[in-house]
């Protein structure tokens, strides 16, 4: 059964089209990851998704109600974790929860005991005395989890929540995704590492440009790809001519390069691996080769043409 | 909501010491140095002794400027990153907004209230009926925080609004001829008598010590009133174009 579906969606900025005829569906209880590049339209969704954005056109239902006439209703059951963190400076952690808290209608004992569990929960419980100004960015990034999670949503949407915090942080943050996960909040994650939709996601949504690319479980995203495989080449002197020799080998897909690395996709049984080793050989030589199952990050670059992350060339 | 919007609200204006500062310590600080410059002087115009007219005057003046709370708090709240977060409450942001400036306005009213009893109690400063003083502090504090109101929804850039916010605030003390004495007649005396918010404070202050001048002083209460509920209706106006 779906929490929330998107149908038909449009959101154009002025000549700009951040949506184009967008459908999705989120089911319950699962976590749902949403990649994309930079740029791709995840927040641009998710906001409408929420309601904070209107649509040009299409319709969107969460819990079986249009946001027309609903909206105030469908709000106290979501919780939001935004990109950037939003949360009040000059109010400890504990006061913090508290306002939220109390605007989704929980008072006296019961926000008490709330505000005392998510702290518990996200790790903060020693520091609910602080100001936000003490904490560091991954502390300030739990608080700003913490907020969404105090009224039990019952269905969470995280912004890119990791954005810029440290690995040990951004572990915590997973691991906090799953046990919410595992007590029933449905979750909405977008991001654009790879790494941590592969963590989590029970089902991914590949986003570009404004639209749905691709959709499904993380095997049947791959299982599109079966027919391609990906050969890593570490060669001793990569050059521009180098790649073109590669580029124009039949069945080659694409080629990227990354410092010394380079990586060829190219189609499974074309005997490529043999002739990009001699060619990379030829010039200059090679320190080391493998040829790999296609991951999600290739088949993000099968399906749009590019890397997910900027300033990687494909 | 709104009272506990409000309870927050004083709660985070309580940690911003800086604003006390310069609400309270600084206008108390100006008021005891100027006003042993000045000793038991009288002033030839009002007939009250100089000390009481540097108190009045500091007092009012402070209220010109505490409206950067509310322009503060707008920023932070309704047009920074954080204004996603207020979006996606099942919260009416206007609500918020009222809370703001309702809370601004006491609290800024509140410290020109401390000086005030300050300065009676350890200055001996007559202000007169002290509960008549204290509204014409709130109807001043009320009109500059909707002031600055206006311009944070209605300029574009902040730092704009900002130095236009300290305008509002210099001109108004240019005007009620703090700095140098202002023409009594014509267009510019009624201009500097009833437009600036700090010369109608005075009249009516002035008023309630005095007992004279009554009409002037209820005027100058009349226009005052007046005055917010204009910018209270600009304000709403802003607010629902720019915060929905």
């Amino acid at each position: 059964m779906a929490i929330a579906y998107m149908k038909n969606i449009v959101k154009r900025y002025g000549t700009q089209l951040a949506l184009d005829n967008v459908d999705l569906d989120i089911g319950n209880g699962e976590i749902l990851g949403l990649l994309g590049p930079n740029g791709a339209g995840k927040t641009t969704l998710i906001y409408s998704l929420a309601g904070l954005i209107g649509i040009d056109s299409g319709e969107i239902q969460l819990f079986d109600k249009s946001q027309k006439g609903h909206m105030i209703e469908i709000k106290r059951q979501i919780g939001l974790v935004t990109q950037e963190i939003s949360i009040f400076d000059d109010l400890t952690a504990r006061e913090n929860l508290e306002f939220f808290g109390g605007i989704y209608g929980l008072k006296g004992k019961a926000l008490k005991d709330r505000v005392d569990e998510t702290l518990e929960f996200v790790g903060l419980s020693e520091y609910g005395k602080r100001l936000p100004t003490k904490f560091s960015g991954g502390m300030q990034r739990r608080l700003n989890i913490a907020c969404a999670l105090v009224h039990r949503p019952k269905f969470l949407i995280m912004d890119e929540p990791t954005v810029g915090i440290d690995p040990q942080s951004r572990n915590h943050v997973l691991e906090t995704v799953r046990r919410l996960n595992g007590q029933g909040t449905t979750i909405l994650y977008t991001t654009h590492y790879i790494e941590e939709i592969q963590a989590i996601s029970s089902r991914v949504v590949i986003m570009d440009q404004g639209h749905v690319i691709a959709q499904g479980t993380i095997d049947e995203l791959v299982e599109k790809i079966k027919h391609e495989e990906k050969i890593k080449l570490e060669v001793a002197e990569p050059s521009e001519i180098l790649l073109e020799k590669l580029r124009n080998l039949v069945g080659v897909k694409q080629v990227t390069q990354i410092g010394r690395q380079i990586q060829i996709i190219s189609r499974v049984g074309s005997g490529n691996l043999d002739r990009a080793l001699s060619i990379a050989k030829d010039a200059g030589g090679v320190r080391s080769v493998s040829a790999e199952k296609p991951t999600l990050e290739d088949v993000f670059l099968t399906l749009t043409g590019k890397q997910l992350r900027d300033g990687e060339e494909g | 909501m709104i009272l506990r919007s409000s309870y927050f609200m004083l709660r985070r204006m309580l940690r911003g010491y800086l604003g006390v500062v310069m609400l309270t310590v600084l206008p108390l600080v100006l008021i005891t140095v100027l006003g042993m410059i000045a000793g038991n002087a009288i002033d030839e115009k009002s007939g009250i002794p100089m000390m009481d007219g540097i108190a009045i005057t500091m007092v009012l003046a402070t209220q010109l400027f505490g409206g950067n709370y509310t322009m503060e708090y707008v920023r932070n709240d309704f047009l920074s990153s954080n204004k996603w977060r207020m979006a996606s409450l099942p919260y009416n942001s206007h609500t918020h907004a009222f809370a703001i400036v309702l809370t601004s306005s006491l609290f800024t009213a509140l410290q020109g209230f401390v000086t005030v009893l300050f300065t009676q109690w350890v200055y001996g400063v007559n202000w007169g009926n002290i509960g008549l003083v204290l509204l014409v502090i709130m109807g001043i504090s009320t009109l500059s925080h909707l002031v600055y109101v206006v311009l944070v929804l209605g300029v574009k850039n902040y730092k704009t609004a900002e130095g236009a916010g300290t305008w509002f605030g210099m001109i108004s003390i240019v005007l009620a001829g703090v700095w140098f004495p202002m023409p009594q007649t014509g267009v510019i005396g009624l201009i500097s008598t009833y437009v600036s918010p700090l010369s109608l404070g005075q009249n009516a202050v002035y008023a309630i010590i005095t007992g004279e001048d009554l009409s002037k002083g209820i005027l100058s209460v009349g226009i005052l009133v007046g005055a917010s509920l204009v910018m209270g209706t600009i304000a709403v106006y802003l607010g629902r174009r720019k915060l929905a």
